[in-house]
């Protein structure tokens, strides 16, 4: 089963699945540039990232970090989706190489802890995933309501319901748009009261 | 080469095929938990032989045969430190008592613990061994299922066991799979299929059967 979710909209475009992975729009050029910038390969990274792409995409994401001449916050983005394209192809140690790079580059993007948080539960490192879902949340900007839903996954596999919903119920509230966090949150809610 | 080399060079080329036919042997018999022929064992629950649900010594042989794989996993999970046991207990008494305020920081904590990963591997196969117990105990077919279906509800609980596994694996509590007997290895392939096996080579036609008896003849 996989949900997927647009998330965000405008520079920084994101896509949600059930394991939890944003891809990450680099967010630069004007309206005279988009054009350009829509065949660029970092926008193609973001592309195969956001649309389930695989070990064959990554090569496009590697042009854009080699070639392309990037603003530090598009070069952590597109560190990050090629990170989440390595972990999908299972090359987990290259990926979290990739979204360290990316925290390195720009710390304080919230959406690039709940990347690797994706890959460190791909390698069942629960304490690093809990982790960075932590930060997400902490840093709180738009990508907030997306960590409370990668919190709510990882708790409802820890077997606690209860802060699944909670989390689950914030997510749906920070983002009411989102269909996947508010049917999530009232398929918990569903559980909860029943196990009552 | 002479005639006499060559004819030694032979020999050795059909003592190592031997031994490598021979590996394979052991390797199938590994894989196949070495089933006795004729028995009902936990192979039947992942591909049915000759397995016949309705015959109560079949279903008896299997269920001794899955409690002794699970005897040999509960043997390798060191006994828990009454301490760590009560301060685990402490923490999730008083998480629950807070319900909803409870911090999501502190849960987790809890939850990825060593000591709480012990305490719910030790709670997961004790529960599925007291199942099986029950099964072997029962005396009539109706309470047998029951146990069935509650031994098949914790052999299917494979996501808190990959938790539990990997937790204790990475903090040297538990053995490496190919270090532990082979009866015992791979419970998180192994275990969920056997709960599902349980479920379809057992649960379900039973219920099927029942569901099939008019009202008035059962």
């Amino acid at each position: 089963m996989k949900r997927s979710a647009t998330v965000g909209s405008g520079a920084l475009g994101m896509v949600l699945t059930l394991s939890g992975a944003l891809a990450l729009l680099p967010a630069q050029g004007v309206a005279a540039e988009t054009i350009l910038f829509n065949e660029s390969s970092a926008y193609q990274c973001y592309r195969a990232a956001l649309q389930g792409g695989d070990g064959d995409d990554i090569e496009v994401c590697t042009i854009a970090i080699e070639h392309q001449p990037l603003v530090s916050r598009d070069l952590a983005a597109t560190y990050s989706n090629r990170g989440l394209l390595l972990a999908r192809a299972g090359e987990i140690e290259a990926a979290l190489k990739d979204h360290e790079k990316a925290i390195m580059l720009q710390p304080d993007i919230g959406s690039l802890y709940i990347n690797r948080s994706n890959t460190y539960v791909r390698a069942r490192r629960l304490n690093d995933a809990m982790q960075d879902l932590e930060r997400a949340i902490a840093i709180g900007d738009d990508s907030v309501a997306a960590a409370y839903y990668n919190r709510a996954l990882l708790f409802q596999q820890l077997g606690d319901g209860r802060a699944a919903r909670l989390d689950a119920e914030r997510a749906a509230e920070l983002a009411p748009e989102t269909e996947a966090y508010r049917a999530f949150a009232a398929e918990l809610a569903r559980a909860d009261a029943a196990s009552d | 080469m002479t005639a006499r080399r060559r004819g030694a060079r032979r020999v050795l080329q059909w003592a190592v095929r031997a031994r490598v036919a021979l590996a394979v042997l052991c390797m199938a018999s590994i894989l196949s938990g070495g089933p006795p022929a004729g028995a009902a064992n936990a192979w039947d629950l992942v591909h049915p032989r000759d397995f016949d649900w309705r015959s109560h010594e079949q279903r008896l042989e299997l269920a001794a045969d899955l409690r002794t794989r699970l005897n040999l996993l509960i043997a390798v999970v060191p006994p828990q430190a009454p301490q760590a046991l009560e301060r685990v207990q402490h923490e999730q008494a008083e998480l629950e008592a807070l319900a909803e305020r409870a911090s999501p920081r502190r849960l987790s904590r809890l939850y990825l613990s060593r000591d709480y990963q012990h305490m719910m591997l030790v709670d997961l196969l004790t529960g599925a061994r007291a199942a099986l117990d029950c099964v072997l105990a029962a005396t009539a077919v109706e309470p047998e299922m029951a146990c069935w279906a509650q031994l098949s509800g914790r052999l299917l609980q494979e996501q808190p066991l990959d938790v539990a596994l990997r937790t204790l694996r990475e903090a040297h509590v538990l053995p490496r799979d190919e270090d532990m007997p082979v009866k015992a290895q791979d419970p998180l392939v192994w275990y969920g299929e056997y709960g599902r096996g349980v479920l379809e080579q057992i649960l379900t036609p039973y219920l099927e059967s029942v569901a099939a008896v008019p009202q008035e003849e059962r």
